[in-house]
């Protein structure tokens, strides 16, 4: 293909895309599901965090192990401490 | 709050996003996946309070769609073997010309590595200039010429083979 088929290949390509909307439903759709999927995935993510975190200051893990306790204590609102015997 | 920013950010953005999608996958399945995973980062980001700027939203989930867009280009690479194999039916693309044009675009598209189609389709399609494409892609402005070089090239080899 050419420098001049190319560029109008594009060009009909970006008419061609800029005339298709989104279906109507999406918006509605990201509205009720990703919220949902967001907080799902934040729980799993900070629960992972704080049996990692637990595992840690089991073993005595030091200063990266305090500062991600406080982190994650405050995110959860529970005492990673009491877990370090088991969650 | 969150929630109500959140719809705000959605209503305002989505079709731009969808766009972007679109152009890069041809594909609007594809594109539909893509702008959900995009307001799943963003939903993540505003609920931990990283963005204060509206403007530095808009464009960190501009790079972060055009990332997702480049992530699906290869993985389909990837799985371009089992799809010659088994050929599934695009349900949209003969449906109207715009889809046709769609189609047909996507098909040559296809041929590039997905950081060029990345670099042609910002500058050629979406209107960036070579500097605003560089830094939505992370690359340097050298970069981003290289690429429309070796993109133009492969499209022209392919054209005479």
């Amino acid at each position: 293909m050419n420098e001049d088929g190319l560029r109008e290949q594009l060009t009909a390509y970006r008419d061609a895309t800029g005339g298709l909307a989104p279906p109507a439903t999406l918006v509605p759709d990201i509205l009720a599901k990703v919220p949902r999927r967001a907080r799902a995935r934040r729980f799993v993510r900070d629960a992972q965090a704080a049996v990692v975190v637990a595992a840690v200051v089991g073993a005595g893990g030091g200063v990266w192990a305090a500062v991600e306790t406080t982190r994650v204590q405050r995110q959860l609102g529970v005492q990673v401490s009491a877990w370090a015997d088991g969650p | 709050m969150v929630d109500e920013a959140f719809a705000d950010l959605v209503r305002r953005t989505s079709a731009r996003f969808y766009q972007l999608a679109l152009r890069m996958t041809g594909n609007p399945s594809e594109a539909e996946d893509i702008v959900q995973e995009t307001y799943l980062r963003a939903h993540l980001a505003l609920s931990e309070g990283e963005f204060e700027d509206r403007a530095a939203l808009d464009t960190w989930l501009y790079r972060v769609a055009l990332n997702a867009s480049i992530d699906v280009l290869r993985r389909r690479k990837r799985w371009a073997f089992f799809r010659a194999v088994f050929r599934p039916e695009n349900e949209a693309a003969e449906r109207t010309e715009a889809h046709a044009v769609l189609r047909e675009t996507a098909a040559l598209l296809s041929l590039l590595p997905p950081e060029q189609v990345g670099a042609l389709v910002l500058t050629q399609v979406e209107g960036l200039s070579n500097a605003e494409a560089a830094r939505a892609l992370g690359c340097s402005e050298g970069a981003v010429e290289q690429r429309l070089i070796r993109a133009r090239a492969g499209l022209r080899r392919r054209g005479e083979t």
